[in-house]
């Protein structure tokens, strides 16, 4: 359950100003660049200071500690940067149990079984560097974290920017697969990604925040037409990807 | 192959360092307690063994840990000024001939600790002004505040005596010469005190090793992590720099020559830096120390002149 009111925060100068919404479901977030959606996912995950309220499963964001809110909310990026080049997949799989171990204790055995379970199934290969992946697992590893870690929510950001179409459907098959209990949220430019996966749709404007709760009276070529400022053509006939 | 000779030479010239020297020592004397011999041993040169051991580990842990928490391969106490304030505190106290000892340890000593801690905290402050924390803006911040506490450090040799002048400039060039095991142990116990941090914290600082935001989103609080591991990488760095001096390149070189060699996640590499660390600069204690030069070379020429091509070479091929 995500619920902010009169949220303003950015960088040097505010991206977001006075946003609200409230949202207890999977949610897609659309908008134009620099509208704010990475800042805006950010933010609540409490990656960037802010004014106004965050309100994260009932509670504010500010009332949580470092580990409570990992284990509430986390952020997948658009792309893995690691300044270790030699993290292997399993260490880097096994990094998303943090949040749940003790000061000094290590990662238990039911720690480890977990990432091997998740290493068979999603085929990637455990002792390999994680900077010499390709995109597609790299962002299959970064759900598998996401996924051991076991937080309540999840944002994704722009996960299919650098897939191309069969790595596309692999992750919209995954993110299917994921956890009903799981709210997750899909920051995307892709409309018929958006529209596949039928979430309520949040679109961020420079002047105006909407939540769409019926996500099809979005994707009409007039709301998008309107939406982001170019002419749809309401009998485009381009191929399309079948995800399910 | 690489990593055996390496380790093999490294080991030869470091079990080699107490023999070495201007006077030759005979084994067969080395146990007879009268003897100059086992005088020179055991209260010089197995001393200073320890010290340059225990100073190497120090150092390649200290780079190792800046690498990390800064997420560049050319942040090291020396490159980022923190030797820099270390020594000029250790300056001050000489000028100010501060050499009592307050609970067994130099004033000096409190007085390099004093400047490496407060060129953190120069350092940390004026990093929130900079637009870009990760990059090599703070690198450069460093290297600015290095040429600041050169200068001063210029300053002190214009007010202190020819005497006092002398002592700052051999200081200034790194020694590992010392006498009894006071200081070494002192070296010693900052570096295993460190090692011993570092590994209780290896977790965190795997985390860390990927990116900041990472490590925010594992539930770390990567302000009070860097912050205690700076306070405390600062105080056994004072420490280890009040007693031989700055000696650069061990912590740059040692954590990417170990990186090159062993190719395994960071955090899995803190022993083996503050071993090669600790054989680093003990060979190149015996080097200093060959026979055939007229006189003990200082150690800080010896590692730049190892690591100097090093870092050359570091620079055209890019981070590790």
């Amino acid at each position: 359950m995500i619920s902010v009111k009169e949220l303003s925060c950015g960088y040097d100068k505010s991206v977001l100003e006075a946003v609200s919404f409230s949202c207890s479901e999977n949610l897609s977030i659309l908008g134009a660049n620099g509208v704010g959606k990475s800042t805006l996912a950010k933010a609540l995950c409490g990656l960037l200071p802010h004014q106004g309220e965050i309100i994260i499963n009932g509670r504010p964001l500010e009332e949580y500690t470092a580990g409570e809110r990992a284990r509430a909310i986390t952020y997948i990026p658009p792309k893995l940067a690691s300044f270790d080049a030699f993290i292997t997949v399993e260490e880097f799989i096994l990094m998303g149990r943090y949040p749940h171990k003790t000061a000094l204790s290590g990662y238990t055995d039911e720690d480890r079984e977990r990432v091997g379970a998740l290493l068979k199934e999603t085929g990637l290969p455990p002792k390999h560097a994680i900077t010499a992946l390709s995109s597609g697992q790299q962002q299959l590893l970064l759900i598998a974290q996401a996924l051991i870690q076991e937080s309540r929510i999840i944002l994704f950001d722009e996960p299919t920017a650098n897939l191309d179409p069969k790595h596309a459907r692999d992750f919209y098959r995954a993110l299917k697969k994921m956890p009903q209990q799981t709210q997750k949220v899909v920051i995307t430019h892709d409309l018929h990604f958006a529209r596949a996966l039928g979430y309520p749709v949040l679109f961020l404007h420079e002047a105006y925040v909407r939540l769409y709760e019926e996500p099809q009276h979005f994707f009409t070529p007039d709301n998008l037409s309107l939406c982001y400022g170019v002419a749809f053509r309401p009998d485009a006939e381009s191929p399309e990807v079948q995800y399910d | 192959m690489i990593k055996t000779v390496l380790v093999a030479l490294l080991l030869l010239l470091t079990m080699a360092s107490p023999f070495v020297g201007s006077v030759t020592l005979d084994p067969a004397t080395l146990f007879d307690a009268g003897t100059v011999g086992h005088q020179i041993f055991f209260e010089l040169r197995l001393p200073r063994l320890i010290l340059a051991f225990f100073s190497g580990a120090l150092l390649a842990l200290s780079g190792w840990l800046f690498q990390t928490l800064f997420r560049n391969g050319l942040m090291t106490p020396y490159t980022l000024g923190i030797s820099g304030g270390a020594v000029l505190g250790t300056g001050i106290a000489t000028v100010l001939g501060l050499n009592t000892l307050i609970i067994g340890i130099s004033l000096s000593a409190f007085f390099g600790f004093g400047g490496a801690l407060s060129s953190v905290a120069l350092l940390l402050w004026l990093s929130r002004y900079l637009p870009d924390k990760e990059g090599n803006s703070l690198l450069l911040l460093g290297i600015a505040l290095s040429f600041f506490f050169s200068a001063a450090l210029m300053v002190l040799f214009a007010v202190a005596s020819a005497m006092q002048s002398h002592a700052i400039l051999l200081y200034t060039m790194g020694s590992l010469a010392t006498m009894g095991y006071t200081e070494a142990a002192a070296v010693a116990v900052s570096s295993l005190v460190l090692g011993l941090f570092l590994y209780l914290k290896r977790f965190e600082l795997a985390i860390l090793g990927v990116n900041e935001e990472h490590a925010k989103l594992k539930g770390i609080n990567t302000k009070r992590l860097t912050a205690t591991l700076l306070l405390l990488s600062s105080l056994v760095i004072g420490i280890a720099i009040s007693v031989t001096g700055p000696i650069g390149f061990v912590g740059l070189i040692t954590p990417h020559m170990v990186r090159k060699l062993y190719r395994r996640a960071n955090h899995r590499l803190i022993l083996p830096v503050a071993l090669f660390g600790g054989l680093f600069l003990a060979a190149c204690d015996t080097i200093s120390r060959l026979p055939q030069l007229q006189s003990e070379l200082p150690i800080g020429i010896v590692t730049a002149f190892i690591g100097g091509p090093f870092f050359i070479y570091l620079i055209i091929k890019g981070k590790s």
